[in-house]
């Protein structure tokens, strides 16, 4: 068993609360704000880097939810559509332009008015500003130490273990097989997990920036998931028509039809495709965020 | 068709009573993740607490957000950290707790248990002795099996910074189990 299995198991898998249980604080939360005056709670200020409850825009471009699927239970093999359409978005992905940013340089992404700018080889100090919020620092590892931040602060001459996370991934392998190996070798969760594989290669996709030939065998590598499905009544985030690929839904997860504009079942995860091009247009909800490669935090393209 | 909880969260804007429905889709499981994290009497007053704080942020909420979820773990798991205290007397009650009473036991049951405890020893040992930001990542996904992009929404950090987070606390705890002294006489037994 792996340890995060054994974590897991340290708690009971006790019943979630039903609604008696959960009634006097229900009472407590309507009492509040249905209160004349404003609630008013007293606020302790966090010890950590928080950005006001809301989050970041690259890296939440896609927050699908994926629940794990159980193991030994393999789902069907996929079907050629999704190959072929991944295998089309790859060949979308080697055909686009494409810039390759220097160590020193910054990935700035903009969605949803929030802005970051992330260090190309993870060594210098990059950004957030949330909703033209208060900007805070995102450390950079330089020889294994990285500046502690407290609040929107970097703390004065304290530092913490890190490993540095550039931002573009030069080193990652550009052939289909390559990257499968580099998947195993690198998978967040147990061997043959297909869920783990789902969000290793959507972190991979959505929160890094790879080279065009990296990028194009991920869509290959992904095209090898067994049980991938076509959707082709979906829509991109914007609401234009487009073509999905739905990850294997979890088993026991309910087949019924979604309402329309919402995802298929809260559980899947689905990438979406433009049906003409094959460029990858995030998630139903999400739309992938587009980045540009900038010399100094702080700087717009 | 059935409002989002972005949908809920906007309307309850102007109208607060909106705000309930949102505590009746969610607060079951915010309530077990404050129970498993600070015991059970302490999460019935955390429970109200979370959601009134969510109460009094809702202008800030990012509409693009359709599930409010991970945005109230965020909120609850804010809440944990200022109840260090009791966080920590929860996992030595974890590490304490024996097996549950079995009037069938024979030597393989019981070498099984004794295992099984040292293991639930050492694991609560080592969850109590992580960094509570290392810690808030490790049990939002063992426990809550968020997704890292669902940790990075709650928590408000890159999803770079969950894996290593992740990646540390994991190592962590791997260390701690394989330095845990399973006693010998186990062994004999079987």
């Amino acid at each position: 068993m792996d340890d995060l299995a054994l974590v897991r198991d340290l708690v009971d898998d006790a019943p979630l609360p039903d609604r008696s249980a959960l009634a006097p604080a229900r009472a407590r939360l309507v009492a509040g704000i249905t209160a004349p005056t404003p609630v008013r709670l007293v606020r302790h200020r966090s010890r950590f880097a928080l950005l006001g409850g809301t989050t970041i825009g690259l890296a939440a471009a896609v927050a699908a939810a994926i629940t794990l699927v159980p193991r030994n239970e393999q789902p069907p093999a996929t079907g050629p559509d999704a190959v072929k359409v991944l295998t089309l978005a790859a060949q979308h992905v080697l055909t686009a332009p494409h810039v390759v940013p220097r160590p020193d340089q910054f990935i700035y992404a903009r969605s949803e008015g929030r802005e970051i700018w992330q260090s190309v080889d993870g060594t210098r100090d990059g950004r957030i500003v949330n909703g033209g919020g208060t900007p805070t620092t995102l450390p950079g590892c330089r020889d294994g130490r990285a500046p502690v931040v407290k609040g929107d602060e970097v703390v004065p001459g304290v530092t913490e273990e890190c490993t540095p996370e550039p931002a573009y991934r030069a080193d990652l392998p550009t052939t289909a097989d390559a990257m499968l190996q580099y998947l195993d070798d690198n998978a967040s969760g147990e061997p043959g997990s297909v869920n783990a594989r789902g969000k290793d290669v959507l972190s991979l996709i959505n929160e890094k920036v790879l080279s065009p030939e990296s990028r194009a065998a991920l869509f290959q590598a992904a095209s090898r998931v067994p049980g991938l499905e076509v959707v082709r009544d979906v829509r991109d985030s914007t609401g234009k028509p487009a073509i999905g690929i739905a990850w294997p839904r979890p088993l026991g997860a309910s087949p019924s039809a979604p309402p329309p504009g919402k995802p298929v079942g809260s559980g899947t995860m689905i990438l979406v495709f433009d049906p003409t091009t094959y460029e990858y247009l995030g998630s139903p909800t999400r739309a992938a965020g587009t980045v540009t490669v900038v010399d100094e935090v702080g700087q717009r393209p | 068709m059935t409002p989002t909880d972005a949908e809920l969260i906007a309307r309850s804007r102007h109208e607060p009573e909106h705000f309930a429905a949102i505590f009746d889709r969610h607060a079951p499981h915010i309530q077990r993740y404050l129970a498993r994290r600070l015991g059970r009497e302490a999460a019935d007053d955390s429970v109200a607490e979370t959601f009134l704080v969510a109460f009094d942020k809702r202008h800030r909420y990012d509409p693009a957000h359709a599930d409010a979820r991970p945005w109230l773990y965020g909120i609850a798991t804010r809440l944990v950290g200022q109840h260090r205290r009791a966080e920590v007397r929860r996992y030595r009650l974890l590490e304490a707790a024996g097996p549950a009473p079995d009037v069938t036991c024979h030597a393989d049951r019981v070498a099984t248990d004794v295992t099984a405890q040292a293991m639930r020893g050492a694991l609560a040992t080592a969850l109590a002795a992580l960094s509570t930001p290392d810690r808030d990542v490790l049990l939002l996904i063992a426990w809550e099996q968020l997704t890292y992009e669902e940790v990075a929404a709650a928590l408000a950090i890159p999803v770079g910074t969950v894996r290593s987070r992740l990646n540390r606390a994991r190592r962590k705890v791997r260390g701690a189990l394989s330095t845990t002294e399973i006693p010998e006489e186990l062994f004999s037994n079987g």
